[in-house]
């Protein structure tokens, strides 16, 4: 199969999946009645809609990441995203914050991890382009610093809250209101139309900063703005969605290897298949037991020996030799 | 009026601490083929980036057809120079035909899709390269020559009016090797590309270069017609080692012999030498020598110098003094047994002040029982006696038949060899 | 291969959209009030009051009284219920306690579920919240029985355990690893007094807190309450031979409780003062359930 060909079942599929998802539900198998169980419907699509948003942001962030930082472990939580967002949504927890609004307890996520990637660049940053291994470095410590504080709040703090933090850090779809979702897939449709735009820049950057310079990038403002959108919508999603994981990492090397490593296709290409992929595993965490399993612990049971067979099947043309 | 294709100007470039580039001129028409040469660490690769744009140099201007090159927009930069390196890591496995078209990346726009042109471009370069057959295959999987091939494509691809070849070929066998510079070559006659390269095969570089350019500690060393750049004299004063170069009568190549000799492992055997350092002057002497199978004795030297290490570290016998103390009675009495013992006697380049100006006691004394004396040149700039006795004290020795030396490849030459008569 | 995939995935979609979820697809039921509940304690009570037959979902976790709760919808686990599922019951209200995600109440607003908050974290919000489950689901008269008569017991408890001198003081466990307490916060601590000891987390201003072997030496408890892993016999064992704790008064002396019927101390419903009974026991030395001590 070819990667065009490959690209385009990605786009189709991808849709069929979704409409397949609002057939499930813990309530049973099949499309709510339009009269009788509006509700139901209205939940389904939104929480679909969710999946949609959440993994398409995470996949796409990971995509951009991976060419950037030239890591095949990167993922969109590799600059510390996720604790600078964990440290927010404590806060507003722990504050209070986060009951006062809908908005409170996302934003509070959103401008910590924004605040953490510039305290990694900037820590990374020493004169002119930072280099790869010294923004993955600072990444990882800042994460840590970020991830010791969120114990330390949890182990001072009321048992009440904590709870509250543990659940959100383990992540779920169901949303808590419309506005917030709306609000979130505008950023995460921006953030992919931006990194889409970038794909020459990505495509020239995983070739190497000196390569992509020779190529006539620009390669810091390229770097920057990547780094920047990836953030952003990991933020955005993460505060709607809290933390899962998984979908990040896996999704962009199988669809890299599926529809070939040029960003002009791979990037729309993971935002619909990241979007279906999370929906599905989300609308089986809330079918096949009585009882919701975490989305995360699906995405990495589906997806995890999914990866390992593709990586496998096609390891010459994966991300190592 | 026309620009030249690269005019540099007072250029000094490196990084944090270290200047690579010192105050380098060079000026190159276009059309010319130039080899740039030195060993390493003499600022080749540095002299590319800052030709590409990539490092700014600290002073002086870099121009590429009368343009700053730092203040070229990148889209036009990629269109006047590309860059070819030694090797290219490649995580992702693109296909060859994706990779040449990144070439063209800034001339596709951001939205449209290639165009004819862009294609017909990447067409001339794949079949160029002789990678058209291969072109749906991913790079991370072809060989060392067909990716290197690949990526010369790229270079083209660009269309530049410059090519930087940073050692490009220098993983191939000989065999690629040769077919890229000879498509190299065709596409300056041809096109008219102006080509620099960098490579450490002096013979490919005579080879294939109408001008060389000889590069060490960061200045300009030569340049000019190969025949004038790779002189024997002259590679031996930057590459610090014996070559034979030989210019066919006829045809006027020049073919450049590896040194018929670093003397042999076994050169010195059965010789012993000692070495008069200090302060890190003798290290080369010493390791050269070792590496030659001469047994060496070194002194007076302090401890904890440099060349205390280095010559402990090569077995050789000493005579040591406390640290930053002048030369004691004793000590100077057991260097004088080691030099005594030794069938020649060598002096490093080694500065003189009062505290060690009595070591060339033991050249005298040596010189004395007529063994032989190598001493190194340019002790006018080592001597910090206040009375310049160093220098007037050398100069005497060398009137009494001390030979004088000026780096390591000529000393070897001079040195005794073979196992001594008994 | 694509072609049959597309033609499968398509049929499977018009298959499965020919079914119905299950649930009932009547208008919303009229007449008595439809609850759902998202505790235990809350099942118990709306059980208690004597409107069993008005609850139509609960969760995982409640189990009492089981010949009733056999029979009605599970919703969900404890603190993380199913939305969807509470919609397909059709509920007047959804009772909860705690949740364990602060923006379940929201989720549950924005799926136009109406909502009430039913809080019992100390002794004395019990009856007022017995009395507010009556008001909903319209059994006002048993409530109000059940919410004096359970006042007049915690009184009565009350003074009793004020007559007593010496108060012995008390360690409640209650999750071993880590070493977990009841503090001031909770109504553990409440049981523990109405039961005549006083409970030595009190110190600490929290509802659970861990705790170091080094605080327990300090705080020198009389006797050691485990509520945790009920039915398991090795409890009591555990505790007696955690090194370190050889000189602990309660473990010298034996005082050493397990075996408790946790849904009893633990979960603020109507059969509390059981709870305070068993606790009651302990502190005479009998073993929780009566008898004399192990």
């Amino acid at each position: 199969m070819t990667h065009r060909r490959a690209f385009w079942l990605v786009m189709i599929l991808a849709p069929v999946l979704l409409a397949l998802c609002v057939l499930m539900g813990p309530s049973g198998i099949g499309f709510p009645d339009w009269t009788t169980q509006r509700e139901i419907l209205i939940l389904r699509i939104t929480r679909v809609l969710a999946g949609l948003i959440i993994g398409a942001a995470l996949s796409c962030s990971g995509v951009v990441l991976q060419a950037i930082l030239r890591n095949p472990l990167a993922e969109p939580y590799v600059l510390g995203v996720s604790s600078g967002a964990g440290l927010g949504a404590t806060l507003a927890i722990l504050t209070g914050l986060g009951a006062a609004s809908a908005f409170a307890l996302p934003l509070c996520a959103f401008v910590m991890a924004v605040l953490t990637l510039f305290l990694v660049y900037a820590l990374a940053n020493q004169g002119s382009t930072p280099s790869l291994y010294s923004l993955i470095l600072s990444g990882v410590i800042v994460s840590s610093v970020c991830s010791s504080l969120i114990m330390f709040m949890v182990s001072v703090a009321p048992v009440e809250g904590m709870h509250s933090i543990l659940w959100w850090m383990l992540g779920n779809l169901e949303v808590t209101s419309d506005a917030l979702l709306a609000t979130t897939g505008v950023l995460a449709l921006l953030g992919i139309l931006g990194m889409w735009l970038l794909a020459p820049e990505l495509n020239a950057l995983t070739l190497g900063q000196d390569m992509a310079h020779h190529l006539g990038i620009r390669v810091k403002a390229a770097m920057g703005s990547g780094l920047l959108l990836a953030t952003l919508v990991t933020a955005a999603s993460v505060g709607v969605g809290g933390l899962i994981g998984f979908v990040g990492l896996i999704v962009p090397h199988s669809l890299r290897s599926l529809v070939g490593p040029d960003h002009r296709r791979l990037i729309p290409a993971a935002a619909l298949g990241g979007g279906a992929f999370l929906a599905v595993c989300d609308a089986i965490a809330r079918t096949v037991l009585s009882v919701e399993i975490p989305v995360g612990v699906v995405t990495a049971l589906i997806g995890g020996p999914f990866f390992l067979v593709l990586l496998r099947r096609r390891r010459r043309h994966g991300w190592t030799e | 009026m026309t620009a030249p294709a690269i005019q540099i100007e007072k250029v000094s470039a490196g990084y944090r601490e270290t200047r690579v580039l010192k105050d380098l001129s060079l000026t190159v028409a276009e059309g010319e083929m130039v080899g740039i040469l030195g060993p390493n660490g003499a600022g080749k690769s540095t002299l590319f980036k800052v030709l590409s744009g990539l490092l700014p140099p600290r002073s002086g201007t870099v121009r590429l057809f009368g343009q700053d090159v730092r203040r070229l927009p990148p889209a036009e930069r990629a269109r006047t120079v590309a860059v070819v390196p030694q090797d290219l890591d490649i995580p992702v496995p693109y296909t060859v035909e994706e990779v040449v078209m990144m070439g063209r990346t800034v001339s596709i726009g951001r939205l449209s899709r290639p165009t004819a042109h862009d294609h017909q471009v990447v067409e001339r370069a794949l079949v160029y390269t002789d990678v058209a057959d291969i072109r749906h295959r991913p790079l991370n999987e072809l060989s060392g020559g067909e990716r290197q091939r690949a990526i010369v494509a790229m270079a083209l691809a660009q269309e530049p009016r410059i090519v930087l070849m940073d050692e490009a070929t220098s993983h191939l066998d000989i065999n690629h090797r040769l077919e890229i510079m000879q498509l190299v070559e065709r596409l300056n006659a041809e096109g008219g590309m102006t080509v620099l390269m960098i490579s450490h095969d002096l013979q490919l570089a005579a080879e294939f270069s109408r001008r060389l350019i000889l590069l060490d500690h960061g200045s300009l060393v030569a340049d000019g017609k190969p025949a004038e750049v790779l002189t024997e004299e002259g590679v031996r004063r930057v590459y610090h080692c014996d070559v034979r170069v030989h210019q066919d009568s006829e045809t006027g190549g020049l073919s450049i012999l590896a040194p018929p000799r670093l003397p042999a492992v076994c050169a010195g055997k059965g010789i012993r030498i000692h070495v008069v350092a200090g302060g890190g002057c003798g290290e080369e002497v010493m390791r050269r020598l070792a590496l030659c199978g001469y047994s060496l004795s070194s002194g007076v030297l302090n401890r904890g110098d440099l060349d205390t290490t280095v010559a402990e570290a090569l077995g050789a016998d000493t005579s040591l003094e406390q640290p930053f103390s002048p030369v004691s009675r004793e000590a100077l009495g057991s260097a004088r047994e080691l030099a005594l013992k030794a069938d020649a006697v060598v002096l490093a380049p080694v500065p003189f002040g009062t505290g060690n100006l009595v070591n060339l006691d033991l050249l005298e004394a040596a010189r004395a029982t007529g063994r032989p004396v190598f001493i190194a040149g340019g002790i006018e700039d080592r001597d910090f006696t206040p009375a310049r006795d160093a220098v007037r004290r050398v100069r005497a020795l060398i009137a009494g038949g001390a030979t004088p030396w000026n780096d390591v490849a000529e000393l070897l030459t001079l040195l005794p060899k073979g196992v001594k008569s008994a | 291969m694509n072609v049959r995939i597309w033609t499968g995935c398509l049929f499977a979609a018009v298959l499965a959209a020919g079914c119905k979820p299950a649930g009932p697809t009547a208008p919303l039921p009229t007449g008595p009030m439809r609850v759902v509940s998202l505790a235990p304690s809350i099942t118990e009570i709306v059980c208690a009051v004597g409107a069993a037959d008005q609850l139509v979902g609960r969760t995982t976790a409640c189990d009492v009284p089981a010949d009733v709760v056999a029979g009605i919808p599970v919703i969900g686990a404890f603190g993380v219920p199913s939305i969807e599922k509470i919609l397909t019951v059709k509920p007047g209200m959804v009772l909860y306690a705690d949740m364990a995600d602060d923006s379940m109440a929201r989720k549950l607003e924005r799926a136009g579920l109406p909502q009430t908050r039913i809080k019992c974290t100390r002794l004395e919000d019990i009856p007022p919240a017995i009395r507010t489950v009556g008001r909903l689901v319209q059994h006002g008269k048993q409530a109000e029985e059940l919410a004096t008569e359970l006042s007049r017991q915690i009184q009565a408890a009350r003074a009793q355990a004020a007559a007593i001198e010496h108060r012995p003081g008390v360690l409640v466990l209650i999750w071993n690893d880590p070493l977990t307490a009841a503090g001031r916060n909770g109504f553990l601590s409440d049981l523990v007094e109405l039961a005549g000891g006083y409970n030595i987390g009190d110190t600490v201003n929290r509802d659970y807190f861990q705790v170091s072997g080094e605080w327990v030496l300090a705080q020198n408890p009389d006797v050691i309450l485990c509520f945790f892993m009920a039915g398991n016999k090795a409890v009591r064992q555990t505790i007696l031979n955690q090194s370190g704790w050889g000189r602990v008064k309660a473990v010298q002396t034996g005082r050493v409780y397990d075996g408790f019927d946790n849904n009893l101390v633990l979960r603020p419903g109507p059969r509390v003062m059981e709870g305070v009974a068993a606790i009651r026991r302990c502190l005479a030395g009998e073993s929780p359930e009566g008898g004399s001590s192990p």
